[in-house]
């Protein structure tokens, strides 16, 4: 070795230590995902990425001291090089749709929704580009042919896909802007309100009130109305009709209804429970029970609560629940009448 | 098999008394490896040139850094007094947990004992120059007497101290990085002849390197420390990692510049490679004859002083633990009842480490006691490091759900990157002829430490914190949740 061939000025040495540092460090994941956990591919790729910029630029010395014997020339080596650099950035992406879309924003229950063969699909997608770029700038080599047929074969694709990439946009555009998640309770459209039970790529699944399933496609989901009961407010309000007979004492009755609905647990202390005097009507006072709950899912049994405890409560007090009355006038025609209704009578 | 039994601490038995904050770990970090940074890495600079020690620094700061943050995690999970110790026993098992615990008090122990031979030189030229002739090693035993004392006191004036120390040791280094830019001449850090297929930056080559990495150690060993306070901190959870993350940063934003300039002023590489003070030795030929002996001395023992009482720390916490769990005797884990320091562990490891430094003088000087002192330190240190890394990734695959206050964003890559390079740094501790009879040494006290273990520890194991989180750990919803993805060998 002469001084010609080992890093020698304090540039050359950076990229020396760059190199065995990526190269350390690279070998680190690597021995890191083999015997602890894979979650940490990802990052392997910018390891990966630095290792093939240190080489890069630490050319000047490196291929006489390690690669004279392997490659033929400086201009291979560059090339081996860039290569290497543009298919790391490519297994990067990979890993990054690996990690932030297949398993991450698409991903449903902590596991991967997307169909497989899609995903290798866009997979093989991806690397097909890399190869692309590489023919293209690393080896100067025309892709047009390539590309041209890359290209038709991505129309054929989207053409015979459009329904199903169209469901996977509207999947992706759902799980982005989160307008309701699994577990919760909605409305969709005109539709009765049903719980989330499942969101795949292509399809939302509600289980209604009766145990029936309801499938919405991911479009259908995207275009309708949504009402939220559980996110992102999970409290939701409740009111319930009462009356009572005319002449009662309005805030003895709001008193003993907000006592009476405070005592329920499930219902929530904040914001208040509430008694809304409404309206006369029917002969009687009309007015509406209104508190907060935080289980939608338990809202029958809640509501139930609530009456007998008012219930119980006005009964405590003397107080009675009254119904609603209409009078009704009845008219009846007699034979009289029929008859001086009939032409010519009279 | 082992077997945990005995009474656990009755609730009038006094235990260690938690006061550190992030500011009192950042100065035992940086006390305990400071003197790293006056003397110890620049052999490093014979066996690699300036380019091959500028290289191993890099790679051991990026070792020691992954290593404090992965170390941080388990602290922050696992904070108690046996530091190492307890990360190895509860990931690996008493066998490897007891080889981790006593491999960590021989790097203590030796490092301090080599600290007091070259902090006694220091002082007993002082003396003579005010007129007090002693020999050193009565020195030696003064130094220890003073720093013991100041180290059973109390948690609160002992991390004090470790600030203080820690301060003025940084504060002689800024000194020397003024006095020394001016002075900077690369010419300088290059005058390293090449052997023959060398250069002047690689003057050995790329295996300088190599051998340089062992030296490049220096700048950081016994960083880990920090991991030994765990019962001693206010709030682990928080403070030990920001007091050990901060503890490296500063380490490594020193060692560089230390490196740079030290090796760039007269007289040169070569000189301060072969130099017992290497700092003293440039500031002395960069200001000669505008400065007293006094100034440079003092400037000696401020690094010297800060890690001899911070190793003392160390060991003393070491040795603590290992004495609570039965591996080592339990007298050693008796605590001032007021004082609430293990000030029998802390006297143990000064009269081993005192006795240790006076062989060295009453031996052969052939056998080079104090360089194998410093071969020992740093071979426990590594081994150590290794051991915490395979407990670090073992914990997490086998239980990633364990309870862990800080997370390591270097995750299982920066344990195994810091295994990796910590590794390869033993490889060429094994190889190095200068470094293998201190090996050898440090190695025969692992084992004979073993030996006691099998033939009597294993059966009087105690129910120390360390023991206890490790039959915790096993017998948790968080075991039997993994359980079915890995099988539980604790």
């Amino acid at each position: 070795m002469s001084d010609h061939i080992l890093p020698n000025s304090l540039a050359e040495l950076l990229g020396l230590a760059a190199v065995l540092l990526f190269l350390l460090t690279s070998l680190a994941a690597i021995l890191a995902a083999l015997l602890v956990r894979r979650d940490n591919l990802f990052y392997l790729g910018f390891q990966l990425i630095g290792l093939s910029i240190a080489l890069l630029v630490s050319q000047g010395w490196l291929y006489d001291l390690a690669f004279r014997e392997v490659l033929a020339s400086p201009a291979a080596y560059r090339q081996a090089v860039w290569t290497a650099l543009v298919l790391t950035i490519t297994y990067t992406a990979d890993m990054g749709l690996k990690v932030f879309v297949w398993e991450g924003v698409l991903a449903r229950d902590g596991r991967e929704a997307v169909p497989r063969l899609l995903v290798n699909v866009v997979r093989f997608l991806i690397y097909l580009v890399g190869l692309l770029t590489v023919l293209q700038f690393v080896f100067d080599q025309s892709i047009t042919a390539l590309a041209t047929l890359s290209g038709a074969f991505a129309i054929v694709l989207g053409l015979s896909a459009q329904s199903t990439l169209g469901e996977m946009f509207a999947g992706i555009a759902i799980a982005l802007s989160r307008p309701f998640r699994i577990g919760d309770w909605v409305r969709i459209g005109n539709l009765d309100e049903g719980r989330v039970i499942d969101m795949t790529w292509r399809l939302v699944r509600l289980e209604m009130r009766d145990r029936t399933v309801v499938h919405l496609t991911n479009r259908q989901c995207a275009e309708l109305p949504v009402k939220n009961f559980s996110f992102p407010n999970d409290r939701v309000r409740m009111a319930e009709d009462i009356y009572f007979p005319r002449g009662f004492d309005q805030e003895r009755i709001k008193a003993v209804v907000r006592r009476a609905i405070a005592k329920v647990p499930t219902v929530l202390a904040e914001p208040a429970p509430n008694a809304v005097f409404m309206a006369v009507r029917d002969g009687v006072d009309h007015y509406s029970m209104r508190f907060y709950i935080r289980q939608y899912e338990l809202r029958r049994r809640i509501v139930e609560q609530v009456w007998r405890a008012v219930t119980a409560e006005l009964a405590h007090e003397g107080m009675a629940i009254a119904q609603p009355r209409q009078i009704v006038d009845e008219f009846r025609r007699t034979a009289r009448d029929e008859e001086a209704a009939l032409p010519g009578a009279g | 098999m082992s077997r945990i039994d005995g009474e656990p601490a009755g609730p009038a038995a006094p235990t260690l008394r938690r006061h550190a904050g992030p500011w009192s770990l950042w100065g035992l970090g940086v006390s305990v490896a400071v003197t790293g940074e006056f003397a110890g890495w620049n052999s490093g600079l014979i066996e690699g040139g300036f380019g091959g020690m500028l290289v191993a620094t890099i790679l051991i700061s990026v070792m020691y850094l992954a290593m404090s943050l992965s170390a941080a995690e388990l602290s922050a999970a696992l904070p108690y007094a046996g530091g190492a110790y307890g990360f190895v026993r509860v990931a690996l098992g008493p066998w490897l947990g007891c080889a981790a615990g006593i491999a960590q008090i021989v790097a203590y122990t030796a490092a301090a004992a080599a600290i007091a031979v070259s902090f006694g030189g220091f002082v007993a030229s002082l003396g003579r120059q005010a007129g007090v002739d002693l020999p050193d090693f009565v020195w030696w035993g003064a130094l220890y007497v003073l720093f013991v004392i100041f180290n059973v006191l109390g948690v609160v004036a002992l991390f004090r101290l470790a600030i203080t120390l820690a301060l003025l040791a940084l504060a002689a280094l800024v000194g020397f990085w003024v006095v020394a830019v001016p002075a900077f001449d690369l010419t300088y850090a290059l005058d390293v002849v090449a052997a023959p297929g060398g250069s002047t930056w690689l003057p050995n080559g790329l295996a300088g390197i190599a051998w340089a990495i062992p030296f490049a150690v220096w700048f950081y060993v016994g960083v880990e420390a920090v991991t030994l306070a765990g019962e001693e901190t206010a709030d682990p959870a928080r403070a030990i990692p920001r007091g050990f993350l901060w503890s490296i940063v500063t380490l490594i934003a020193v060692a560089v510049p230390t490196l740079v300039l030290n090796s760039g002023v007269p007289p040169g590489a070569t000189a301060v490679g072969l130099s017992t003070e290497p700092l003293l030795l440039a500031f002395s030929t960069v200001l000669a004859g505008q400065c007293g002996a006094t100034l440079i001395a003092a400037l000696g023992i401020a690094g010297q002083a800060a890690s001899f009482h911070a190793m003392i720390y160390a060991y003393g916490r070491s040795i603590y633990a290992m004495g609570r769990a039965g591996y080592l005797p339990a007298r050693l884990a008796t605590l001032h009842a007021e004082r609430r320091t293990p000030y029998v562990a802390l006297i143990a490891g000064g009269v081993i480490g005192f006795v240790a430094a006076l062989a060295g003088r009453l031996l052969p000087e052939a056998l080079g006691l104090e360089a194998m002192l410093i071969a020992m330190a740093g071979f426990a240190a590594v081994f150590v490091c290794i051991l915490s890394m395979i407990a670090f990734l073992r914990l997490r695959r086998d239980y990633p759900d364990m309870p862990r206050p800080y997370h390591s964003p270097a995750g299982a890559t920066g344990a195994m990157t810091a295994l990796v390079i910590a590794v390869a740094a033993l490889g060429f501790m094994l190889v190095d002829r200068h470094l293998v009879t201190g090996i050898y040494g440090a190695a025969g006290f692992i084992l004979l430490g073993l030996l006691h273990f099998a033939l009597r520890g294993r059966h009087r194991l105690r129910p120390a914190p360390e023991e206890t989180a490790a039959a915790a750990l096993t017998a948790s919803p968080v075991a039997e949740a993994d359980a079915g993805k890995r099988p539980a060998h604790v």
